[in-house]
């Protein structure tokens, strides 16, 4: 991949970068310290990764670093008191697509991954396994977990909108 | 069964059956509500790219770019920065006894790579610093002084005001530490003896010290770092470091 081709990149899958971290993470700080981080792998390996594996490229480092940070939240909450209670109260929702928002935001981190993989990038199940170390079963058994539960909320939210 | 049936309503959502397949699949969502409904919830659970494309715009898209063009300045900046930092740091080892010091800062492209120390090669230093140990006595078995205590020794100006930085190691006489600060934003917490940032800044500072090997690494992907004193606080260094821009990646190796 050239200069050129790099910076293209940067237009191109920034944004997405970004919204997939952002929902992921939900902390601005945090999810352009990971766009950043995946772009500086990319270029440091610019010139081996061809320009059609760019965007995968930049989401597998980008999931790499959020497991790190996952890890890493889960050894200091283990350690600290919570500070703030995670549920908000359900009649805060103004409407269906922050009731998703929430339900998305309830799932397990990796359903969470694959769902945001699949729904946003477009992904099949193949390329989403390369992504995330999974093979294509597990893959569409976790978004079919999701949706399941992501269903299960929306339906009880449903009747309070 | 009924978790079956679900599975093929979410396998026709996902587009994986054929045609006569998903014939039946739709002839059952007419037929039973119940089934209809939860087709209906499925449906829901699918995110819409275009909904969101407006919301999650990357606010820093111009840090991201590389050209050639860009004026070497930022480079002399950062260049500057770490010489500064350097020099502290090399204060802070020879009051700590170190024997000597070299320094190399890393060219702007190897900066990741730095963090990987069995893939560095061993570089031609910019420039070196050999200051004479102030005195006879033995090495310190650390080059600094870091523990799994509860400490006071380092701290981190943000601003106009001091926050401790934590130190995270999970043995006391560590190999590897790494060191971590807050944004100025950020916050920290004193809990079960140790200071604990509220959000995890990986970006901020970090320290790796290897002290089989006598080596220490410093990355600093966002802010610039400055030491602005050093001082022997009873067994401990105590350092205080200015922060104040982006992106610098440094390598200093002790030797003795």
């Amino acid at each position: 991949m050239t200069q050129e081709e790099y910076n293209t990149c940067v237009d191109s899958h920034s944004n997405a970068l970004y919204r997939f971290a952002m929902k992921q993470l939900r902390d601005r700080d945090e999810a352009k310290e990971i766009v950043q981080i995946s772009f500086e792998k990319l270029w440091i390996k610019h010139r081996d990764v061809a320009v059609q594996k760019a965007k995968s490229y930049l989401f597998t480092t980008a999931y790499h670093a959020m497991v790190d940070y996952w890890r890493k939240a889960k050894r200091t909450t283990e350690l600290s008191t919570p500070l703030e209670q995670h549920a908000a109260p359900e009649s805060s929702y103004r409407g269906l697509k922050e009731v998703i928002d929430h339900a998305l935001k309830s799932l397990p981190e990796i359903q969470r991954t694959v769902v945001l993989l699949r729904d946003y990038e477009g992904y099949n199940y193949e390329e989403i396994g390369q992504i995330t170390g999974l093979n294509e079963s597990q893959v569409k058994v976790y978004i079919f977990r999701a949706r399941q539960k992501m269903k299960s909320i929306i339906g009880s939210l449903e009747s309070i909108l | 069964m009924n978790e079956e049936i679900e599975l093929r309503i979410f396998d026709y959502l996902e587009g994986n059956l054929n045609e006569p397949e998903a014939e039946e699949v739709r002839q059952l969502v007419q037929q039973h509500p119940e089934w209809s409904r939860v087709y209906r919830l499925m449906q829901r659970t699918y995110l819409h790219a275009a909904d969101s494309e407006a919301t999650f715009q990357f606010p820093d898209k111009e840090q991201l770019y590389r050209n050639s063009r860009k004026p070497r300045l930022y480079l002399l900046y950062y260049s500057a920065a770490a010489s500064l930092f350097l020099c502290g740091l090399t204060y802070l080892f020879w009051k700590s006894g170190a024997a000597a010091v070299q320094v190399a800062v890393l060219p702007q492209e190897q900066e990741v790579a730095a963090l990987k120390p069995e893939k560095r090669q061993p570089s031609t230093p910019q420039f070196n610093t050999a200051l004479p140990r102030p005195d006879s006595a033995p090495l310190p078995e650390q080059l600094v002084n870091m523990t799994s205590e509860p400490q006071a020794g380092l701290a981190v100006e943000v601003a106009d005001s001091f926050m401790p930085v934590s130190l995270t190691t999970r043995r006391p006489s560590p190999t590897a530490i790494s060191l971590q600060g807050p944004y100025p934003s950020g916050a920290m917490r004193f809990i079960n003896g140790n200071y604990v940032p509220l959000k995890q800044r990986r970006s901020l500072l970090r320290f790796r010290l290897l002290e089989e090997g006598r080596e220490l690494l410093a990355w600093v992907s966002e802010p610039r770092l400055m030491l602005v004193r050093t001082e022997r606080a009873g067994a401990r260094d105590r350092m205080e470091l200015r922060i104040e821009t982006k992106k610098i990646g440094i390598i200093a190796t002790i030797t003795d």
